[in-house]
């Protein structure tokens, strides 16, 4: 589906609430915004689809407001990007327990985790920002502009966490002994 | 480690590592939590009949409609018979011509 056919679909739910349109839409978008929040909460099933269900339904209260001036799928990855922040806010109340610790003694199991182990292991070692923001640009293939505009924050900024996310993760991967080639 | 190096390696790292999600019920999950909405189509009928409510109030008291049947009533009955046979003649003219516009630019 192209991005006018995303808009023709947007209008359809925005004018007629169309359903139908809005499920081809998140037939469309699911496996990548689901993707983003499993790599955001490292390899958590549940939690990531209870967050791209949020992200859906965000998406449809307030279809009226897209604009079109960036394309759906960022607006959509905007919505995905305000679910999780607002719910890592709503934990910090948990911050004093020792996260790491917990994740490393009750690793979620699900059907991403045996051969996710050691992205996940990777992405650890970024802060937040640079983790959303390498993910966006090596795994969802979005572009510096389309970054900012999704982290709301200016073009140069993007580009920092993007370049001190790779250069951690180059230092990370060599001394893993990852194979380039 | 150059940097363009590095951006290769990422690249391959995070393509050997991106998967498709299978939907499993997702979208179903979602359409059923979507929250419905009562149809707004009333609207747009309150309006047209208002409309046309108004429109015929006008017409009937200005006068409008009676001046209209006195000028067709004051057109000869020849002059309307043509009109009649005219207008598929028109009709089909134009779409032969379309036609046959579409079939020369089909051509090119």
């Amino acid at each position: 589906m192209r991005n006018t056919e995303d808009i023709r679909c947007v209008a359809q739910v925005a004018l007629f609430g169309d359903k139908s349109a809005f499920d081809k839409l998140t037939c469309k978008y699911q496996s990548s915004i689901r993707r983003f929040f499993l790599n955001l909460t490292m390899g958590d099933a549940p939690l990531s689809d209870d967050l791209a269900q949020e992200t859906f339904i965000k998406a449809y209260l307030n279809i009226r407001s897209f604009k079109g001036i960036s394309g759906f799928s960022t607006w959509l990855y905007r919505i995905a990007y305000n679910v999780y922040y607002d719910s890592v806010r709503a934990k910090k109340y948990y911050s004093d327990i020792d996260v790491a610790e917990i994740d490393k003694n009750f690793q979620t199991n699900n059907e991403f985790s045996s051969d996710k182990i050691d992205i996940f292991n990777a992405l650890k070692i970024l802060r937040k920002e640079e983790k959303t923001a390498v993910l966006l640009f090596y795994m969802e293939d979005k572009t510096h502009v389309e970054i900012a505009r999704i982290m709301n924050c200016p073009l140069g900024t993007a580009k920092t966490y993007i370049l001190k996310g790779k250069e951690k993760l180059g230092v990370y991967l060599k001394n893993a002994g990852y194979e380039y080639k | 480690m150059n940097t363009n190096n590095e951006d290769e390696m990422l690249k391959k790292f995070f393509g050997e590592n991106k998967t498709e999600i299978a939907d499993n019920g997702f979208s179903r999950k979602v359409m059923q939590k979507i929250p419905h909405e009562q149809s707004k189509d009333w609207i747009v009928w309150v309006f047209a009949i208002i409309g046309m409510g108004l429109a015929s109030y006008f017409a009937i008291s200005t006068g409008l409609i009676n001046s209209l049947l006195m000028l067709f009533t004051g057109i000869s009955v020849y002059y309307l018979l043509i009109a009649v046979f005219c207008f598929p003649l028109v009709t089909f003219l134009v779409l032969f011509l379309q036609k046959n516009k579409y079939v020369g630019l089909g051509q090119f």
